[in-house]
C-alpha cells in the first residue's frame, strides 16, 4: 500500500489541513467562492478574511484595478464595513465551514489597531489576526507603519497587549530591509510573519497621460512578484534560523501553480497564501493540494514539512 | 439575491468576424448553466495563452476536458493574462438536430486589445473556459407580469446584452420598442443583419447614426431620438413605461438625467474593471446613493444592471 502523503502543516500549535492560505482581500469574508458550484471553503487550508478597520472605509474610487503583465495592480482603499458591522453581518456564516480562519486588521492609528485587536476576542472563529502594516493603497495607516521597524514595533505590542490570539505580521517589500521590520514584529511579540504584500507600482494611459488608477498609484500583485517574494521569504527566514527562532513564515505573492507554492516553501515558508491566482482559476486550492500531493509522492516524501527551508545555497 | 455560478467548460462552434473589429463567438454550454442565464448576465472568460494549449484538441466529454485542463494548467507560459475579460452573454438559445439538444451562449465582442484579440482567434472546436452566468439581470419579469411598455436604448457595443433580452421579452409576449445609436465603424457589414435581427425583435427600430443606414437616417444622438419619443408621451404612459439601456457611459449618463427629467423608470448595465468577477475583490465598484446615503457597490454583483436613480456618474470622463 502506497504511504500516505500528509499535507497537514502545524502553526504555532494551530493545525491546517493544508498550507494553502486565501490571501485577505481577494476572498472576501468566505462568502463569494462559495457561491462557485462544487466549491468548497473546506478545501482551502485557512481562509484570511479581508483587511477590517474600526470604522467602516469606503474605500477608493475606480478605477480600483488594471491589469499589468502577469499580473495586476489594485487601490481598493480598504473598503470595509468596519469591526462592529463585520461581527453582526459576517461572523455566524464563518461557523458554517469547518477550516481555520484568519482575520486581518488595519489601523490609522496604533491605538486602532489595538482596538480592533480587542474587537476580534469573542470571535471563537478566528484563531489568528494578520495585522496589515503594509497596505499601501491609504493615506494614513497601512504602510506608513510597516515600512519603520520602530512603528511597527509600537503596532505590534500594541496588539499583543490586546490579544490572545496568534498574531501574523504582514510585511511590506517596498523597504530597503525587510528583515529589520520582521526583527521589530518578532520582538513585539508576533508569533509568524506573513509575505509580502503588494508591491507599490503605477500605470499610465498613454493618451490621456493619467495614470490609470484613481489613486495614481496601486499595489502590483500576482506572478511579476513572484521572484520579488521567494527572495524576501528566504531573507527572513534565513534570519529565524540564524537566531533559532521558531517563528513560521507565510510566504505569498504570485503563486499560480503548485511548483510556485513548492517553491515559497522551499525558500523557507511554512504555508503559502494565495489571491490573485485564484481569479484565474477560482478552483486553485482544491488543484494545488492534488498536485502537491502528486509531487511529493513522486520524490518519496511524505510529509511536506520535509520541504520547508530545505533550499542549499550555491556555496562560493 | 444570491445566485449560483458555474465555473464550466464550453466548446467554441463558431467564431464569426463581424468586420475587422467585432466578432461573434458561440460555445456550447452545458444545460444547468444555460438554464440559470438571465438577460443583462455577463461571464468572465479566461483568455489567456492557455487558449493556445487547449487549440485542436478534441474531448469526448466535459469530465475529460476538465481532466486534461487540471492536468496542463502547470504547463502554462509564464507570462500570461491574469485576469478574465466581463463579457455579455449576447444571446442564449437551444439548437435541436433530431433529439439532441445543443444549448448555446453567444458574445458579441469587440477587439480591443490583448485578451479580446486571443478570443478572435478561436476556432471551432476549441475550448474555452468561463464563469457564468455573473451579475444582476435587468428586471424584464417585471415588465412582463404587469404588462409595461419597454424601451430598449444601445449604443454600440452596447447593443450586446439587448438582443437576449429582446429575446426574453417577446417569448413572453412583450414587443419592446429599441433606440439604437452607432457610429460608423459598428455599422459596416453589421448595420443590415443586425437591423433585420432588431426588427424581428421589437414593434419598432429607431436608428440614430452618423452614417446613412439605407433608407433611414437619423444624423444625432439615440438620447435625441429618445427624447423625441418621450415628449410625444402622455404622464400616464411614461409610467408604465421601462427603459433598459446599455451602452458607453457618456450616453448611459444622458439616458440617467431623461429618464429622472421624465420620470421614467430606468435600468442600465455599467462597466468597470473586474477582477474577480463575483464579489471577492471589491476591484469593480461604482458609486451610488439612496437617498442620501452615498456607497460604493460592487457592479459584478450587485449590477452590472442598476436602477439608473442609483448611480452616480463621475464628473470625469
Ligand atoms: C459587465 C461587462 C460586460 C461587458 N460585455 C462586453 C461585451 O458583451 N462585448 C464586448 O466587446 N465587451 C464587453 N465588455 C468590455 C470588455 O470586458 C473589455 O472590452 C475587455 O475586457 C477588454 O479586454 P482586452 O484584453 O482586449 O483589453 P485591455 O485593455 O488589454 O484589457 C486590460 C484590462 O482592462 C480590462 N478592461 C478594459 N476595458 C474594459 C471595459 N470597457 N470594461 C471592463 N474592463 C475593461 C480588461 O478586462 C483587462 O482586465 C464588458 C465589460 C463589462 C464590465
Ligand atoms: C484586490 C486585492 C485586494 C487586497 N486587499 C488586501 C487587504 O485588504 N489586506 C491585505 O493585507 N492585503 C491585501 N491584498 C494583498 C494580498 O493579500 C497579497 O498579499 C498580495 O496580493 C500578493 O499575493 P498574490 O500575488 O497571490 O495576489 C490585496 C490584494 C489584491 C489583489
Ligand atoms: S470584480 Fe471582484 S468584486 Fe467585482
Amino acid at each position: 500500500m502506497p504511504h500516505k502523503v500528509s499535507l497537514s502543516v502545524n502553526l504555532k500549535g494551530l493545525t491546517l489541513k493544508n498550507p494553502l492560505i486565501s490571501a485577505s482581500g481577494t476572498f472576501g469574508f468566505a462568502e463569494d467562492f462559495q457561491r462557485i458550484n462544487t466549491f468548497k471553503n473546506e478545501d482551502i487550508g485557512a481562509i484570511t478574511l479581508k483587511s477590517i478597520s474600526l470604522k467602516p472605509r469606503m474605500g477608493n474610487p475606480p478605477p480600483r484595478i488594471v491589469e499589468t503583465p502577469s499580473g495586476m495592480l489594485n487601490s481598493i482603499g480598504l473598503e470595509n464595513p468596519g469591526v462592529a458591522l463585520f461581527k453582526e453581518k459576517h461572523v455566524v456564516k464563518l461557523k458554517k465551514y469547518d477550516t481555520v480562519f484568519f482575520g486581518n486588521i488595519v489601523g490609522s492609528t496604533i491605538d486602532e489597531y489595538a482596538k480592533v485587536a480587542r474587537e476580534f476576542n469573542d470571535i471563537d472563529a478566528v484563531s489568528a489576526l494578520e495585522v496589515n502594516i503594509s497596505c499601501p493603497n491609504v493615506k494614513e495607516g497601512g504602510i506608513a507603519f510597516g515600512t519603520d521597524p520602530k512603528q511597527s514595533y509600537k503596532v505590534i505590542s500594541g496588539v499583543r497587549k490586546n490579544t490572545d490570539k496568534l498574531i501574523i505580521a504582514k510585511l511590506t517589500p517596498n523597504v530597503t530591509d525587510i528583515v529589520k521590520i520582521a526583527e521589530a514584529c518578532i520582538d513585539a511579540g508576533a508569533d509568524m510573519v506573513s509575505l509580502i504584500n503588494t508591491v507599490n507600482a503605477m500605470a499610465i494611459d498613454i493618451n490621456t497621460r493619467r495614470p490609470v488608477l484613481f489613486n495614481n498609484k496601486g499595489g502590483l500583485s500576482g506572478p511579476s512578484i513572484k521572484p520579488i517574494a521567494i527572495y524576501l521569504v528566504n531573507c527572513v527566514y534565513n534570519y529565524i534560523k540564524e537566531n533559532k527562532l521558531d517563528i513560521p513564515i507565510i510566504g505569498m505573492g504570485g503563486i499560480l501553480t503548485y511548483e510556485d507554492a513548492l517553491e515559497f516553501m522551499i525558500a523557507g515558508a511554512s504555508a503559502v497564501s494565495i489571491g490573485t491566482g485564484s481569479f484565474y482559476d477560482p478552483f486553485i486550492y482544491k488543484r494545488l493540494s492534488k498536485k502537491m500531493t502528486e509531487y511529493l509522492r513522486s520524490k518519496n516524501i511524505y510529509d511536506i514539512n520535509e520541504i520547508v527551508g530545505s533550499v542549499e545555497m550555491n556555496k562560493h | 439575491m444570491r445566485r449560483r455560478i458555474y465555473n464550466t467548460e464550453t466548446r467554441v462552434l463558431d467564431n464569426i468576424a463581424i468586420n475587422e473589429d467585432y466578432f461573434k463567438l458561440k460555445v456550447r454550454v452545458e444545460k444547468k448553466v444555460f438554464e440559470k442565464a438571465q438577460p443583462g448576465q455577463f461571464a468572465q472568460i479566461q483568455c489567456s495563452q492557455e487558449i493556445e494549449v487547449r487549440k485542436n484538441r478534441k474531448f469526448e466529454d466535459h469530465s475529460e476536458l476538465a481532466n486534461y485542463i487540471r492536468l496542463n494548467i502547470d504547463k502554462l507560459n509564464e507570462s500570461q493574462l491574469i485576469l478574465r475579460r466581463p463579457i455579455c452573454i449576447h444571446n442564449a438559445y437551444k439548437e435541436k438536430d433530431g433529439r439532441k439538444v445543443t444549448h448555446i451562449f453567444e458574445f458579441l465582442i469587440r477587439k480591443k486589445r490583448k485578451g479580446t484579440e486571443l478570443l478572435s482567434k478561436l476556432k471551432h472546436g476549441d475550448n474555452l473556459n468561463i464563469l457564468a452566468p455573473l451579475g444582476n439581470p435587468f428586471g424584464y419579469k417585471k415588465s412582463v407580469d404587469e404588462g409595461r411598455e419597454v424601451l430598449i436604448v444601445a449604443g454600440g457595443m452596447g447593443i450586446a446584452p439587448i438582443v437576449f433580452l429582446c429575446n426574453k421579452l417577446i417569448e413572453n409576449g412583450v414587443r419592446p420598442t429599441i433606440f439604437f445609436g452607432f457610429e460608423e465603424d459598428f455599422s459596416i457589414n453589421y448595420h443590415s443583419t443586425m437591423r433585420k435581427d432588431l426588427r424581428a425583435l421589437s414593434k419598432k427600430v429607431h436608428i440614430a447614426s452618423n452614417t446613412l443606414v439605407e433608407d433611414v437616417f437619423v444624423n444625432g444622438f439615440v438620447t435625441d431620438i429618445l427624447v423625441d419619443h418621450l415628449k410625444k408621451l402622455s404622464r400616464k404612459k411614461l409610467d408604465a413605461i421601462d427603459i433598459f439601456s446599455c451602452g458607453p457611459t457618456p450616453m448611459l449618463k444622458v439616458v440617467a438625467a431623461i429618464a429622472e427629467q421624465y420620470d421614467v423608470n430606468c435600468e442600465m448595465s455599467l462597466e468597470e474593471r473586474m477582477a474577480c468577477g463575483f464579489g471577492a475583490c471589491m476591484g469593480c465598484v461604482c458609486k451610488t446613493k439612496n437617498n442620501d446615503d452615498e456607497k460604493y457597490k460592487r457592479v459584478c454583483v450587485e449590477g452590472p444592471v442598476f436602477n439608473s436613480k442609483e448611480i452616480i456618474f463621475a464628473t470625469q470622463s
